[in-house]
């Protein structure tokens, strides 16, 4: 009779694990005996919730004033009456750039290893893997931006009335430039490596007349959720005259001659851009669970949390971020860094550094030389 | 003959070890004022280059090159100028590098910033000559990725670090195609 050993084992795991960890083990039935009959049932829960809500309220009221005109020259009895008038520039610009919204969930985690070996004859050997990851992103813009944008040019609205001789009216010109550049605005990357990072399984050096199974159920659920809403009101006005000039009554030839007006309304709007990329970890070139010193490296004012054993997330919440300016200035803009990127580096600091070390191999060359019968104390002295 | 103290020759050979020291460093600096003939350049890849006249330069293009991976596009700065991965029209090099780095390619952007409006510039990609002529200039802090990330239609845009032996900023040449 073939005693039957029962080992019986239940290992129920409910993991609720905050968004920094995932499930990632070894699991091994090894080395039991002959009829023996092992069962180990698994269950984990994984997941990562991200959510950024990032709302900005902006209002820019901007206005330049310029006169050169509303000059009077009038009544004069003897000579020649000019009225020249300078020309007039106004430049009115406003940037905005708000909600800058950056989630990567980008580490993947190490796959998870499950073995049944070496166990004896006509043993019975279970493994039940149930794995559950859930990754939920939400991310919520919200903009609200109002450009009040007034400008005044004025050359004109001259008088030369009632004079004795000739009368010149000569008004200026008017270049006026308004740039309103609303954007980046509302701007989300989401970048989510998601999944449990596989199965490795091996059932190996087990006995004769032994069943050996191996169960694994994957759920892998990925949620990401990007609603951008931006309200943009840009109202623009610009007065500019050269005319409405006036010479009446005068005994002499009149002239009146009026510049030239010539505005540029620029208005560009960049809003509610989301770049999503969910990246399954079932590619073997991913990465593997990062190490702290390889997390990617967010710019400021990103915040990173990072595990070694489960996946980087890095919040980078984008809080309002907006100015205007007046008269000859642009508005003010925030600082244009895009997705926590920087432009390459293409020079260093060695080549000073060494052209430093050449100089001074030669300057104390030069000092022994000079000084070559004294002894090697006094010549570096001032060292 | 008067013999002379052992720290006179050591003078001596620190006085040699020094200019030793600078002209290695420099040597490839120097050779990048010189008018060579940029048919005597020796590099294998001759379908995917470029040519600035005005500042001697002419290297071969690296292609597709992940222009925010650090390891990676310093990897291809070895070989020659770089073009972002994703960005076609960005192209970026070395104004100076690490004397035991300093080939013949790594400062190959040295003099970008003599570049003015006018000044020409000849890409050619697959075999494909394209030229181009210089617009504007900027100097940006390197967080200023606007002018980059915002790159669109048949607009070039040169970069490289600057002041030259620093990596503090960085000089952008814009060019648009002639």
């Amino acid at each position: 009779m073939i005693i039957k050993k029962l080992v019986s084992l239940f290992i129920v795991l409910v993991l609720l694990i905050n968004p920094t960890s995932v499930f990632a083990d070894e699991m091994s039935i090894s080395g039991n005996g002959e009829g023996s009959s092992s069962n180990v049932n698994i269950q984990s829960f994984a997941t990562n919730t991200v959510e950024q809500n990032n709302q900005a309220e902006v209002n820019n009221d901007v206005s330049a004033d310029t006169n050169t005109g509303e000059n009077q020259a009038s009544d004069n009895t003897g000579g020649d009456t000019n009225i020249n008038t300078g020309n007039a520039e106004v430049v009115l610009g406003v940037e905005n750039t708000m909600n800058l919204s950056s989630a990567e969930i980008g580490c993947c985690p190490s796959p998870t290893e499950v073995e049944i070996k070496n166990n004896g004859n006509d043993s019975s050997n279970t493994i039940n893997l149930d794995l559950t990851n859930t990754t939920t992103v939400n991310v919520n813009n919200d903009a609200t931006i109002t450009n009040n944008i007034y400008g005044y040019a004025n050359t004109g609205e001259n008088e030369a009335n009632d004079n004795g001789g000739n009368v010149i009216i000569n008004t200026g010109d008017i270049y006026g430039k308004i740039f309103v550049d609303n954007g980046p605005i509302n701007v989300a990357h989401v970048s989510a490596g998601t999944g449990g990072g596989g199965l490795l399984a091996s059932i190996s050096g087990n006995g004769s007349g032994s069943v050996n199974d191996i169960f694994f159920n994957q759920n892998l659920n990925t949620d990401v959720r990007v609603n951008n809403n931006a309200d943009i009101k840009n109202i623009l006005s610009f007065y500019a005259n050269t005319g409405k000039n006036k010479a009446n009554g005068n005994l002499g030839n009149v002239l009146i001659d009026t510049g030239d007006i010539l505005v540029d309304i620029f208005v560009k709007n960049t809003v509610n851009l989301s770049f999503v990329d969910v990246n399954c970890c079932q590619n073997p070139q991913n990465p593997p669970p990062c190490p702290e010193s390889e997390c990617p490296t967010p710019t400021p004012p990103c915040t990173e949390n990072c595990n070694p054993s489960g996946p980087c997330v890095s919040d980078c919440g984008g809080g309002g971020n907006g100015g205007g300016g007046g008269g000859d200035s642009a508005g003010a803009a925030g600082p244009a860094a895009v997705l926590g990127a920087v432009l390459p580096a293409t020079g260093g600091y060695d080549l000073i550094f060494l052209t430093l070390a050449g100089l001074l191999f030669i300057a104390s060359g030069i000092m022994l030389r000079r000084q070559s019968n004294k002894p090697l104390s006094q010549v570096f002295a001032f060292v | 003959m008067k013999k002379r103290p052992w720290n006179y020759y050591a003078g001596n050979g620190l006085i040699i070890f020094g200019l030793l020291l600078l002209l290695t460093i420099y040597l490839p600096i120097i050779k990048l004022f010189l008018p060579l003939p940029h048919a005597a350049a020796d590099f294998s890849d001759t379908n995917n280059t470029i040519l600035i006249p005005k500042i001697n330069a002419y290297a071969p293009v690296i292609k597709e090159v992940d222009a925010f991976n650090e390891a990676e596009y310093r990897a291809a700065l070895k070989k020659g100028v770089a073009q972002a991965k994703g960005i076609p029209n960005f192209y970026f090099a070395h104004s100076s590098d690490s004397p035991w780095n300093l080939t013949s390619y790594n400062t190959v952007f040295l003099r970008l910033g003599e570049l003015k409006n006018g000044d020409e510039i000849v890409i050619k990609d697959e075999g494909v000559e394209k030229k181009y002529k210089v617009v504007d200039k900027k100097i940006v802090w390197p967080s200023d990725v606007k002018a980059v990330t915002q790159l669109s239609g048949d607009k070039l845009i040169l970069q490289t670090c600057t002041p030259i032996g620093t990596s503090l900023k960085r000089l952008l040449i814009f060019a648009e195609p002639v």
